[in-house]
């Protein structure tokens, strides 16, 4: 355990609704008296066939390569409170490292099933791509714990390419923290889809670091919302160099009582000229109940650049839905097609054929039904 | 003393001067309750206001800033500002009869020329108090009430007590409670019913104490199918020291009135424009706020739209210009509590010369308001590698019922156009003054005439050897 | 030769990548000149030279216009001299208004303020000669004009400005036949003893309508093949393929 970080932990106050990061989010279902007695490990399974050279394991069981890069990508101590958490207590996860320009074909997956009910679990993930390396690193997590704090770490070192895909679907009693950050070098391409498929309340913190000419961070996210579930999204594209880009969609579908919170920040910092950082955020609200709120920020200090950012919130479009009904659909069917569509975009991103399709079944069992 | 860089800036703003007035009336600087029961006896008020007053007061030193809110914590010394200062009896209804030295003031600014044009009232407040305020016959006539808000509340006792304080109370902001407590000046205005006060109602504000707060407090009331233009513009001293302005707006635009209310704000870089600018909006009511932004030490001011009743229509158009020494913190805020209303921000800002400009906004559609849509469209133009420009928008909807858009873009004047520019023979200069004036086109055109020249020739010297 | 337009042994490198290899080109007043050539042969390049786009650096040669040097004159200069640019793909300046850049930009060429009137009467008499109609003008410049739209401002803006030397860069590519025409028609209006014009061009077609008095071919940043209006055909016909073997062999 980390001493410093359960201090820290313990001294950030509950957050709440006066907290402009957690507006319309509740926490109140969330039980953490019993967290610290309750640790459990997630179990992981690990599914691929790297290469030799290629480190692809249990994180305790690789510690000496792993202890570099460690903590460089997430600095904890001015995250909120459940990065604290995290840093404290998490004992082990999974590691991938690609040793220099070593393409990896086969997609490596690792999947966290996480322990159930009263018992919280604090996996950690560091995945590295050394330069010219290439691969694609599929990452899932399961269960239904009381509570979830993870986090992910990756570097794409210079003329890597990482297609990375994770999957989050939890029990919808359970409260998920999850923080991925990447750091992106010169002429480094990481492709993010991020699956937010379920919790009591989901918070991802999805961030990319832009530090070398060339780089480019292209992320995608679909989110689901149903019953009373809550999902917040946090994106920060912070461009640290010129000629870089960074282009973002995530897409969100929210039916019943869910709420959604989307803050997505771009940060282009002074002297980064050559910049292309876009940003969108679309929303597709299916009930009358629903709390859909979303912050598109901006913050730049440089003039030669290309910057966008829009945020929707809006319902099926009646026109769409009666052109489709009067090709002789149902509402049901015509529903589908107008919701699948929403989508494409996220998931035509995934490289993996296998994991496109759980997708889509995800998809469809939680939204379409 | 004067430093080189306010040197500058005064070669550039030609309202940066400032005349020793002989003073009527002042406080001891400082926060004080006893402040508050000089101006109430001052203006003879009734007790619900002098109480009301005190009440604010405490509010104000209770209350924190906003955590959404950045900077202002420590930059302003409320005890080193004088709360009120009047350099006027009262205010005149003849030019003539208004002191000679401030009609210098007023000369110099091209404000006397004002009065010759075709307005249907004009006010102009000097520090605390309005040294003249009139209305044209013929709408004074049709029963418009335009009087500066103290004489409101004297001779509209009861219409004053329905609306004063119900759009923006003093708990609703530290800068509005500030207002409500120190409050001078300000118009007055009434419409009624179905009456179209077609030519503006004009005020324009000036500050030419040092270290002062000016609180002037404007109620409007737009009655039933009536409409109102009224437009505003300010500049103040360019001193070393800082001054405070914090207004308070009030609007009401009853069912199917339509309200624009228009204002250039140039305050000199001395001054924290901190505003609150707020409309209720009644059935099929149209609200449009024109709100240009040139000057000032930092500028706080979202205008607003609360949609009370079905059907609503509001608008911000909103320009900022942060040239050095300038933030510009402004935006719009749109609230929705009845269905099927619409709204729509529009903003375009520049920042050059190490200025910063940000856009804040909150779009809030409650469920209640069904079939809303809002769209909200923000462009940015940043002139150099030194400035700044920020889009920070906040976009809260509770059901399916509704549609809001925002798109947003960080642009420079490009190389392409400024190489087409030239290769017509224009030189570089014009050519990015084109460039700029092109992009603020969209909401320079919504300005009376004598404002969009006004504006240009700002922007244009706001423009001058910024683009090396 | 003093009323000539004048390229010397021109060098030019964007971002350090040689492009143009040494072009030779003269065009005399009271005529015009096609330049062909295959695509990524330079021919933009020569056009955003001339004129003085900051992104082409010219590392060897020079330009001449009636026996004087431009490398030195700033874009605006080479404009108020008389030198004129269609472009291939005329950038959109949002709010600016044609009929106000225009006037902005005849006042510069003319070296002094024109006359309201007269600049009005000149515009409505040029805008009818290329079909436009008066609301034209109250567009904002290139903002949301389709393809053709662009390419006819273009030579509105080329009659207004009635330069000495003009070249149009691929100012046909894109065109419909009866667009193609109207854009001839103000080009020939144009002729006559006092211009010179430069009509740069990957396809023959446009030179149909306007009788060019040399054609030169370009590739691979050289000047490859010069000779009359038949050449032009002969490129129609047989492609560049046999120029480029030729220039091999």
């Amino acid at each position: 355990m980390n001493p410093v970080a359960w201090q820290r932990f313990l001294q950030l106050p509950m957050p709440s609704r006066h907290d402009v990061d957690w507006r319309h989010l509740d926490l109140r279902a969330l039980r953490l008296e019993r967290v610290e007695k309750r640790t459990q490990p997630a179990r992981v399974t690990f599914r691929g066939q790297p290469p030799t050279g290629v480190i692809f394991g249990k994180l305790s069981g690789h510690r000496t390569e792993a202890n570099r890069f460690l903590g460089k990508a997430i600095a904890w101590e001015n995250r909120h409170k459940f990065v604290a958490l995290h840093e404290a207590l998490w004992e082990d996860g999974a590691v991938v490292l690609v040793p220099k320009n070593c393409r990896v074909t086969d997609p490596l997956e690792i999947h966290y099933e996480l322990p159930n009910h009263d018992s919280a679990a604090f996996p950690r993930t560091l995945i590295v791509l050394e330069p010219g390396a290439e691969a694609t690193v599929v990452q899932k997590y399961t269960g239904a714990p009381s509570l979830q704090a993870g986090a992910t770490e990756l570097f794409v070192q210079p003329g890597a390419h990482l297609h990375y895909i994770s999957l989050h679907q939890l029990a919808p009693t359970s409260f998920d923290f999850l923080i991925k950050r990447a750091r992106v070098a010169q002429d480094a391409e990481i492709d993010w889809v991020i699956g937010m498929f379920g919790a009591a309340l989901g918070r991802y913190d999805i961030e990319c670091e832009m530090e070398g000419r060339g780089g480019s961070s292209f992320m995608y996210g679909v989110g689901l919302g149903a019953g009373q579930e809550q999902l917040a999204q946090f994106t920060h594209q912070h461009h640290r160099s010129g000629d870089t880009t960074s282009d973002l969609l995530f897409k969100n579908v929210l039916r019943d009582r869910a709420v959604s919170s989307y803050t997505g920040t771009i940060r282009v910092e002074k002297n980064c000229n050559g910049t292309n950082a876009y940003q969108s955020n679309r929303n597709l609200v299916l009930s009358r109940e629903v709390q859909c709120d979303t912050r598109p920020v901006l913050e730049i200090e440089s003039n030669q650049l290309r910057c966008t950012h829009g945020a929707t919130v809006g319902r099926l479009d009646d026109n769409q839905m009666f052109y489709l009904r009067s090709r002789g659909l149902n509402e049901a069917q015509a529903r589908q097609i107008l919701i699948e569509a929403f989508l494409e975009p996220v998931l035509a991103r995934i490289r993996v054929d296998t994991v496109r399709r759980e997708f889509e079944e995800l998809i469809r069992q939680k939204i379409i039904r | 003393m004067s430093t080189p860089v306010t040197e500058l800036l005064r070669s550039h703003y030609k309202e940066g001067f400032h005349d020793d007035l002989p003073i009527v009336r002042a406080v001891p600087k400082g926060l004080k309750h006893e402040v508050v029961d000089y101006i109430s006896d001052v203006k003879g008020e009734p007790d619900w206001m002098r109480e009301f007053r005190h009440r604010s007061l405490d509010l104000f030193l209770k209350q924190g800033l906003p955590d959404w809110l950045p900077g202002l914590r420590d930059e302003i010394d409320y005890n080193e500002i004088t709360y009120y200062v009047s350099p006027v009896e009262k205010p005149q209804r003849r030019w003539e009869d208004v002191p000679e030295e401030i009609r210098r003031t007023y000369d110099k600014l091209g404000i006397a020329k004002e009065e010759q044009k075709l307005l249907g009232g004009l006010g102009a407040q000097i520090d605390s108090e309005m040294a003249y305020h009139n209305i044209q016959e013929s709408l004074a006539k049709r029963g418009v009430v335009f009087l500066s808000c103290d004489e409101g509340l004297k001779q509209y006792p009861d219409l004053f007590r329905e609306y004063f304080s119900k759009a923006i109370p003093p708990e609703d902001n530290k800068f509005a409670a500030l207002n409500s407590a120190f409050w001078s000046g300000g118009s007055f205005v009434y419409i009624p019913k179905g009456v179209k006060c077609d030519i503006p109602l004009s005020v324009y504000f000036r500050i030419n104490a040092e270290q002062f707060g000016q609180f002037e407090r404007t109620l409007i009331i737009v009655d039933e199918d009536a409409f109102c233009h009224y437009v505003e513009g300010c500049s103040a001293p360019i001193y070393t020291t800082n001054s405070l302005h914090a207004a308070v707006v009030e609007i009401f635009v009853k069912n199917r009135a339509r309200c624009r209310y228009t204002t250039i704000q140039n305050w000199s870089t001395d001054v924290y424009n901190l505003v609150t600018k707020r409309a209720m909006l009644y059935e099929r009511a149209v609200m449009e706020w024109v709100d240009g932004n040139l000057g000032s030490k930092r500028t706080v001011k979202y205008p607003s739209c609360y949609f009370l009743g079905e059907g609503g229509h509001g608008e911000v158009l909103s320009l900022a210009s942060a040239d050095r020494g300038m933030w510009q913190d402004a935006g719009a805020k749109m609230v929705f509590m009845a269905p099927n209303c619409t709204g729509r921000i529009n903003s375009k800002s520049i920042s050059g010369r190490t200025g910063r400009a940000s856009y804040r906004g909150l779009v809030q559609v409650r469920p209640e308001a069904t079939n809303c849509r809002v769209q909200v469209n923000c462009d940015a133009l940043i002139l150099d590698e030194q400035s700044r420009s920020d889009t920070y928008p906040v976009m809260e909807i509770k059901g399916d019922l509704a549609t809001v858009e925002h798109e947003a873009s960080v642009s420079n004047v490009s190389e392409e156009q400024l190489f087409y520019l030239m290769s017509r023979g224009i030189k570089k200069e014009d050519a990015v003054s084109m460039i700029v004036n092109g992009f603020i086109e969209p909401i320079v055109k919504e300005l009376p005439m004598e404002f969009a020249v006004e504006i240009n020739r700002l922007i244009n010297l706001q423009m001058e050897g910024s683009v090396g | 030769m003093t009323d000539t337009f004048e390229i010397r042994d021109l060098h030019v490198s964007v971002e350090d990548k040689p492009i143009l290899k040494g072009v030779n080109l003269v065009v005399p007043k009271g005529q015009v000149h096609a330049l062909m050539g295959p695509n990524g042969s330079g021919k933009s390049t020569l056009a955003n030279t001339i004129l003085g786009h900051p992104k082409y650096t010219v590392t060897r040669g020079d330009i001449r216009m009636k026996g004087e040097s431009i490398l030195e004159w700033d874009t605006d200069e080479r404009a108020r001299r008389g030198l004129f640019l269609a472009f291939q793909y005329p950038c959109e300046v949002p709010g600016v208004r044609v009929s106000n850049f225009l006037r902005m930009a005849c006042n510069a060429r003319a070296g002094r303020e024109l006359d309201v009137m007269e600049f009005y009467e000149k515009l409505e008499e040029k805008m009818k000669k290329l079909d436009m109609d008066e609301r034209w003008v109250k567009r904002y410049l290139n903002e949301g004009f389709s393809g053709g739209e662009k390419k006819r401002n273009e030579i509105l803006q080329m009659l207004m400005l009635e330069p000495e030397f003009a070249v149009m860069d691929e100012t046909d590519s894109g065109l419909d036949i009866d667009a193609l025409k109207i854009v001839a028609h103000g080009v020939n209006e144009l002729r006559g003893p006092n211009i010179g014009i430069l009509i740069i061009t990957h396809y023959e077609r446009i030179l149909r309508y306007i009788q060019p008095d040399a054609v030169h071919i370009l590739v691979d940043g050289r000047i490859v093949k010069s000779g009359d209006a038949d050449l032009a055909t002969h490129l129609e016909q047989h492609g560049y393929d046999w120029i480029t073997k030729e220039v091999v062999a």
